[in-house]
């Protein structure tokens, strides 16, 4: 059945955009942890 | 939460260890619902195999329901309590919503295309998913468009509780609409055979929204309380610039 | 009684807009052309058969409306954010939602007043034949822009003191307005044709659910965002 194409169609986009949305919450996990690092050192640097 | 300064890291790192079940746990979940659903389901007689695309597209299109209504309710606590943290769920919702609601149409036009022919039925439930799309765009472009953080929330949650309150209308008058210039009728999607794997796949989805949300939810705090803490320095400073 | 006081109040604020405007007809003039620009746009795009274009007529109609009416909202606003006169309003004793109220009759007024020019050019270029149920059709005329000036003040409100401007105030108002439009087109398309399985009453009902509601909420919601 021809029909098949688009099922798997479905899943893979459905996959994709769900590990691509995973992907970039890790990257901004990642941006947003650096920016709290940097924080606190400015705050503990600056209490000085 | 109160956050002094050293007391931040903790709790930051005891959420991200939580979470991580939930980063792993959420694939294998889905890909269990998948695969349950599958097994159980016999070829439809009209649809052919198609039905399976039901098992991404309906859960989809109901989480996608479901952020946006977490968005009115956050709206409407952070006007009343006006806590910042009501904002950044909002707006978490609000980003996880608007790609799910992507989702649903994409998948329901891989649907439409071998059923009908067509990429796009103007079929109700359809047409009012594509409007409930471009309201989180809209909501989200506020506030990506307005940087004072106070107003942006402010104005976040009046524009979200006004969008989520026209979602039924926008569905009420297309449907009226489309029952008026019928042509072709709406997909079933619930039959019995394949309501288990819809619930099944429908929680799996809902896990998986939770994942995204507390995720997200959670960066955004990160980053803002971040930000406070980086303009009390300069302040407690004098103009110290990081 | 403060129920007078606001609803003088109202009355200042709309009165205030309406002279500035008047006194620049130029944007009015702008406006109205523009109106009729998109009428006549539509009419070359959809093709010189008439059967056709008059069987679309009321839904361009309305689009037109839409596509014209939306730069008056934040022209609104411009007068006191140029001046920084927004400051010295907010520090007048009184409700909020008077503010609002006065800015959405003056653009309701203003809108009312282009449609007075467009919905005559639309009639010749669609030929279309006025219906014996006219003043229905006046009153869904009436409600779709009752509907349509309540949240184009509303989000014009934020929208004009951002800095997309331009692009921010269709993007955040025409999906809320698609419900006004259908409803608007549909009974305009009814009525134009004597309305013969009686659409028209659903329609005018759900227009008129549409401004209730949604005048409610943004009287409710406009103290949040019109403030500084």
């Amino acid at each position: 059945m021809r029909e098949w194409r688009f099922v798997i169609a479905a899943y893979v986009v459905t996959w994709v955009v769900l590990i691509g949305y995973a992907v970039r919450l890790f990257l901004v996990n990642r941006r947003v942890t650096a920016l709290h690092d940097e924080s606190v050192r400015v705050v503990s640097g600056a209490a000085r | 939460m109160e956050a002094t300064m050293d007391a931040a890291r903790a709790p930051e790192v005891t959420r991200r260890t939580r979470f991580s079940i939930l980063a792993w746990l959420w694939p294998v979940v889905l890909i269990a619902a998948q695969v349950y659903a599958f097994a159980i389901s016999p070829p439809d007689r009209d649809m052919g195999d198609l039905q399976k695309i039901m098992y991404v597209h309906v859960p989809a299109a109901w989480n996608a329901f479901i952020s946006f209504f977490i968005v009115f309710i956050s709206s409407i606590l952070y006007l009343w309590k006006r806590d910042e943290r009501h904002d950044l769920l909002a707006a978490s919702a609000a980003e996880v919503g608007a790609v799910l609601t992507a989702l649903t149409l994409v998948l329901g036009s891989i649907w439409g295309r071998p059923t009908w022919g067509v990429w796009w039925t103007w079929d109700a439930r359809l047409t009012s998913t594509a409007v409930l799309f471009l309201i989180f765009v809209g909501y989200l472009s506020l506030r990506a468009f307005t940087d004072e953080p106070e107003r942006r929330a402010r104005w976040s949650a009046a524009v979200g509780i006004l969008g989520a309150m026209n979602v039924p209308i926008v569905y009420m008058s297309v449907r009226w609409w489309r029952t008026l210039h019928q042509v072709q009728s709406s997909p079933s999607t619930v039959d019995s055979p394949y309501a288990w794997g819809l619930r099944a796949n429908a929680i799996a989805f809902l896990i998986v929204l939770i994942y995204f949300v507390r995720t997200r939810y959670a960066a955004a705090r990160m980053e803002r309380e971040a930000e406070q803490r980086l303009d009390a320095a300069a302040l407690a400073a004098g103009g110290y610039n990081a | 009684m403060t129920w007078r006081a606001e609803a003088g109040r109202v009355g200042a604020i709309a009165w205030k807009d309406l002279t500035a405007e008047r006194r620049t007809k130029a944007n009015f003039n702008a406006v109205a052309f523009l109106g009729m620009l998109v009428l006549l746009l539509f009419g070359f795009a959809l093709g010189p058969d008439t059967a056709t274009v008059r069987g679309v007529a009321p839904g361009i109609f309305w689009l037109a409306v839409l596509f014209s009416g939306v730069l008056a909202f934040n022209r609104s606003y411009q007068l006191e954010l140029e001046g920084g006169a927004l400051e010295s309003l907010l520090l007048y004793p009184g409700e909020r939602w008077t503010i609002f109220a006065g800015k959405l009759l003056a653009n309701l007024a203003f809108l009312l007043l282009v449609e007075v020019v467009i919905v005559p050019v639309a009639v010749v270029l669609y030929q279309l034949a006025v219906p014996e149920q006219w003043p229905r059709l006046l009153l869904v005329l009436f409600l779709g822009t009752v509907g349509f000036a309540t949240l184009g003040t509303f989000y014009a409100a934020m929208a004009s003191r951002s800095r997309a401007r331009e692009v921010l105030l269709p993007l955040l108002l025409f999906p809320m307005l698609v419900p006004l439009l259908i409803a608007a087109a549909e009974a305009s398309a009814a009525l134009l044709e004597g309305d013969p399985m009686g659409n028209a009453g659903t329609w005018i009902r759900l227009l008129l659910a549409f401004d209730v509601v949604f005048l409610a909420s943004a009287i409710l919601a406009f103290e949040h965002v019109i403030e500084v």
